[in-house]
């Protein structure tokens, strides 16, 4: 069968040592491990947005409010050794509130470029769907690009540059909802919501314990990493193996996409290339030196559940975009293994 | 420790029974009997099976003593041995009689009594003991496995109910179908074991992993452990075993080892594969195991119900004495009327079997064909051929009629002679000095014979105690074979239709209905079926619960989406079609009196709420219509009015 490994066929990206795999393994272990003692209960969202840091993407977060996202972005620049910035979306917010802007120094006698809150390395956006299509548009032009254009003058980003975006699925009213062609630019819309019982009984105690979210210091959460070393990290995950036959798998999903007769509008490309980040990035998290189906399936719903547009007769009916990920994933098959040895 | 357990555990089931004694020991060779096995207790163990056994204490004449010793023992004893457990009325009316009297009624085989004395003739106090506590100890397993499936159950969709979905889509958990595997072989575990140890022999280590992979995979679908299926990843087969720790281990050592092969290019070692190999070989067992388990959940309680097989007037020995000469032979438990091409011989008792005149046509439409057929009793009703069924009533003995002479075959033997001859076909036994009448005769019929036995004792388990009568009706079949040229292949199957069940129409009647369930054995059927209905529930959800609303995610996605919703369908060209959905929806859910309700809460008056309502039933009534805005209005409209927080 084409593609197995004996066949000569072979991956593409250069090899990577178990070495580096396991340093990789053990920086994200303990880097979930630590987020994971302050935020409980989202241990989902938490290896969700390590993935998609170390792929170099960003986060999409559904959740009511209170849930923890604040928290989890916090958590996420100190234990990634990184700086940190929350930019709270509201409709009057202008886009040079967020990228920064010229003012002028009568000292200096000219014009200063004063950076806004996105010069961080970790960026907590939320409620973004509360700013207006221009503020948005800010945000995701330097999400994209990891680049801001002030006045004609262009300025690279720190890196890391992660953003951590929310939106509230409850409350549409006075909302701008993002357009599709800006949802393709996170690389993960991740749902969260409550958590169960039992761990907001553990949360609790917690506060009596003296735990305070505003504190980390207090915490003591350790930080595994630094900037230099996430960028190593990625350059790991991105010479992880894949076989050519996960290839054609990811291309079939997201092919499926753009035939299912209850998407309006497929997924792009850039899904697919999503998925191969991520199916990488969890293969190394997992220290292993190849992807396996597995790393693709665990990540394909939320990496495509906001890159398509439904049919409004399949929305009318109460499909969601999970529920079309779900059915691609039963109906393409896994790839197999041949039997010639 | 744990055999001390074992022997305290055997001491109570045993329930401090005496010691069985044990039988003298042989002075000389003896030839092997089919009654050898002990479940034929009648023949080891004295005064078990007293009641019928001593009918048959005439043919322990000739046989040497190591011959049945338990029945030579009931024998000489000449009293019936109480049992001291099934002693209370077990024993029936019919121990007042004496061995003649017995004697005088035994031809017809006594019925069946479900749940009666036969059930119970076959425990003695040491099986009685062990067997219960066997019988206990599967009973309390079968139970605590249904329970712990429907806790499985009852938590899997508790905790759907319950917990938010996961953020991230580890497994998907699909309602779809079994499909086979196009990179699983289609073959038994076992063999593509076999296949991959010998690809292993050979060096072949990447196939032998594969192939190991095949075994285990298809092994752990065949037994419905694990749902193959097209879209499953291997990790996915190994998280769903999570109820099953062993067997989840093997599996991942197996796939993982394959896991490396296959996607991390890492060429595999002998040692790692011979692990993987070990494993599969671990699982299989695990396999045998639970099927084990599944057949002794069917079998246990169906042996209960043939203990009389085994019983001095039984049939069970017949089958042994057929296999022991040769014969592919198995019980009938299909209709006689459906006799088919794959059996070349059918023995049929009538002192069990009543054929209808249908199924007498159906098998001598049968025979004809080329089929021999072995029948005891009265058979003249299908076989007029045979004549007629005289009773011999004096004490007679049995001589080889020409055909059988010469051949080294001794004549058969019925305790206190043969009752019945027939007066038709070609004899082969005769009585002795009576050449006119056929112990056992010969009919040709069409391409196949029909072979009669007239007084049908002869293939009951009692007969079997006289090894003449053994090497008779073992040799019987290939004998005609040999000399007459029947129709038999070599080795002949032959099925046995010698209890009720082989035809419906001749089951006696039950007495109640009760009767009529006891009578169907239906518990392994009962809890094989509540097994697998939880089995089906995991499978595939839970089949009979409420219908309920849609889960509150759903429900907001829906309600906030209308708008937007509508301006897409408006682009679409298609508004008036999405409002007159949206207003069938809400007036299908709500009634109009609902929905006028609704609009009052919403501060419509009772007059404009009824005028509103009116304009969507007629909107409903005529969807056919030009797209307005004003569709967009009425479905903001209702949006609005659904919305409301009463």
């Amino acid at each position: 069968m084409e593609g197995h490994p004996e066949s000569g066929v072979r991956a593409r990206a250069p090899g990577v040592s178990l070495v580096e795999i396991e340093r990789f393994a053990r920086v994200f272990g303990a880097a979930q491990a630590e987020v994971e003692r302050v935020l409980l209960g989202q241990d989902g969202a938490v290896r969700a947005s390590l993935v998609a840091l170390l792929a170099g993407g960003h986060v999409l977060l559904e959740g009511p409010p209170g849930i923890g996202k604040t928290l989890l972005a916090r958590s996420l620049a100190r234990v990634l050794g990184v700086s940190f910035k929350r930019i709270q979306f509201t409709p009057d917010l202008m886009p040079s509130d967020v990228t920064g802007g010229n003012v002028f120094n009568q000292r200096a006698d000219d014009f200063v470029f004063r950076p806004g809150p996105v010069f961080a390395q970790v960026l907590l956006a939320d409620e973004i769907n509360r700013a207006p299509a221009k503020t948005q548009a800010a945000l995701l032009e330097a999400m994209g690009d990891r680049q801001v254009t002030v006045d004609g003058e262009t300025r690279a980003l720190p890196e890391p540059f992660f953003t951590l975006a929310t939106q509230n699925p409850v409350e549409s009213e006075g909302t701008y909802p993002l357009p599709e062609a800006q949802l393709d630019r996170f690389l993960m819309k991740v749902l969260i919501d409550h958590p169960p019982k039992a761990i907001e009984v553990t949360l609790l105690e917690q506060y009596l314990g003296g735990f305070d979210a505003g504190d980390l210091d207090a915490v003591g959460l350790q930080t595994v990493v630094d900037a230099a070393g996430i960028a190593s990290l990625r350059r790991t995950a991105r010479r992880v193996r894949v076989e050519p036959e996960l290839l054609d798998y990811i291309a079939t999903i997201v092919g499926r996409t753009r035939e299912d007769p209850a998407v309006d509008l497929g997924a792009s490309p850039r899904a697919s290339i999503a998925l191969l980040l991520c199916g990488q990035v969890v293969a190394a998290a997992e220290g292993r030196t190849y992807v396996v189906p597995d790393d693709i399936k665990e990540l394909a719903a939320p990496v495509l559940r906001h890159r398509f547009l439904l049919q409004p007769d399949a929305e009318l009916e109460g499909t969601r975009p999970d529920d079309v990920v779900r059915g691609i994933l039963m109906d393409v098959p896994v790839p197999g293994g041949a039997h010639d040895g | 420790m744990r055999a001390g357990w074992i022997v305290w555990g055997i001491l109570v089931g045993c329930g401090g029974s005496e010691p069985e004694p044990k039988p003298e020991p042989e002075p000389e060779p003896r030839i092997p009997s089919a009654l050898d096995d002990s479940a034929f207790r009648f023949c080891h163990v004295p005064g078990a099976n007293a009641e019928e056994a001593l009918r048959w204490c005439g043919l322990l004449k000739d046989p040497g003593p190591g011959r049945c010793p338990g029945l030579r023992a009931t024998c000489e004893d000449g009293v019936v041995a109480e049992d001291p457990v099934f002693s209370s009325g077990c024993q029936g009316d019919r121990r007042g009689q004496g061995p003649a009297d017995r004697l005088a009624s035994a031809p017809e085989r006594p019925p069946d009594e479900p749940g009666g004395c036969d059930a119970l003739e076959l425990s003695d106090p040491e099986e009685l003991g062990l067997g219960l506590l066997l019988r206990w100890v599967v009973a309390i397993g079968i139970v605590a496995s249904i329970a712990i499936l429907f806790r499985v159950l009852w938590g899997t969709f508790g905790l759907r109910r319950r917990h938010p979905p996961a953020p991230v889509a580890s497994v998907v958990e699909g309602e779809e179908e079994d499909e086979p595997l196009p990179d699983v072989p289609d073959a038994p575990g076992d063999a593509l074991l076999a296949a991959a140890r010998a690809a292993l022999a050979e060096g072949r280590v990447g196939e032998a992993a594969l192939l190991a992979r095949g075994a285990a995979l298809r092994h752990l679908g065949d037994t419905g452990r694990l749902r193959l299926h097209r879209s499953r990843t291997d990790r996915e087969y190994v998280r769903s075993l999570r109820l099953e720790p062993g067997l989840q281990g093997d599996l991942r050592e197996i796939l993982v080892a394959v896991e490396q092969h296959r996607w991390g290019g890492d060429p595999l070692g002998e040692p790692q594969a011979g692990r993987a190999l070990d494993a599969v070989a671990r699982l299989l067992s695990h396999g045998i195991v639970g099927l084990a388990l599944w057949v002794g959940i069917a079998a246990g309680p169906a042996e209960a119900q043939t203990p009389q097989r085994y019983g001095p007037d039984g049939d069970a020995a017949l089958l042994e004495v057929l296999e022991a000469h040769g014969y592919e032979a198995g019980w009938r438990l299909r209709s006689l009327g459906d006799l088919s091409e794959d059996t070349d011989a059918l023995i049929l008792d009538l002192s069990e079997v009543s054929p209808s005149p249908d199924q007498w046509a159906m098998i001598r439409a049968w025979t004809r064909g080329g089929g021999v057929l072995l029948v005891g009793g009265d058979a003249t009703v299908g076989i007029p051929e045979l004549g007629e069924r005289a009773s011999l009533g004096l004490e007679h003995t049995a001589e080889l009629a020409p055909p059988l002479r010469g051949v080294g075959l001794s004549p058969p033997r019925w305790p206190g002679g043969p009752l019945y001859a027939f007066t038709g076909g070609q004899p082969w036994v005769i009585p002795a000095g009576d050449g006119a009448l056929g112990l056992v005769a010969v009919v040709d019929l069409g391409g196949g014979v029909v072979v009669g036995i007239a007084d049908p004792r002869l293939l009951w388990n009692g007969a079997f105690v006289h090894p003449a009568n053994e090497a008779f009706v073992g040799d019987l079949l290939y004998l005609g074979q040999g000399l007459r040229g029947w129709p038999l292949p070599t080795p002949a199957r032959v099925q046995l239709a010698t209890r009720a069940a082989a035809t419906p129409s001749s089951g006696s009647s039950s007495p109640n209905p009760l009767a009529s369930m006891s009578n169907a054995h239906l518990l392994p059927f009962v809890l094989q079926l509540l097994a697998t209905w939880a089995l089906l529930g995991l499978w595939r959800g839970w089949p009979f619960a409420p219908l309920r609303d849609p889960p509150e995610a759903g429900r907001l996605s829906f309600s906030e989406h209308v708008q937007a919703l509508g301006m897409r369908w408006f682009r679409l060209g298609a508004s008036r079609y999405a409002s007159v959905q949206l207003a069938s929806l809400w007036l299908a859910r709500l009634g109009p009196s609902g929905l006028q309700l609704a609009a009052q809460r919403h501060g419509r008056s009772p007059q404009e709420a009824k005028a509103w309502v009116e304009g969507l039933i007629t909107l409903v009534d005529e969807p056919k219509g030009p797209d307005d805005p004003a569709d967009l209005e009425r479905m903001e409209e209702l949006w609005k009015v659904t919305q409301s927080p009463e």
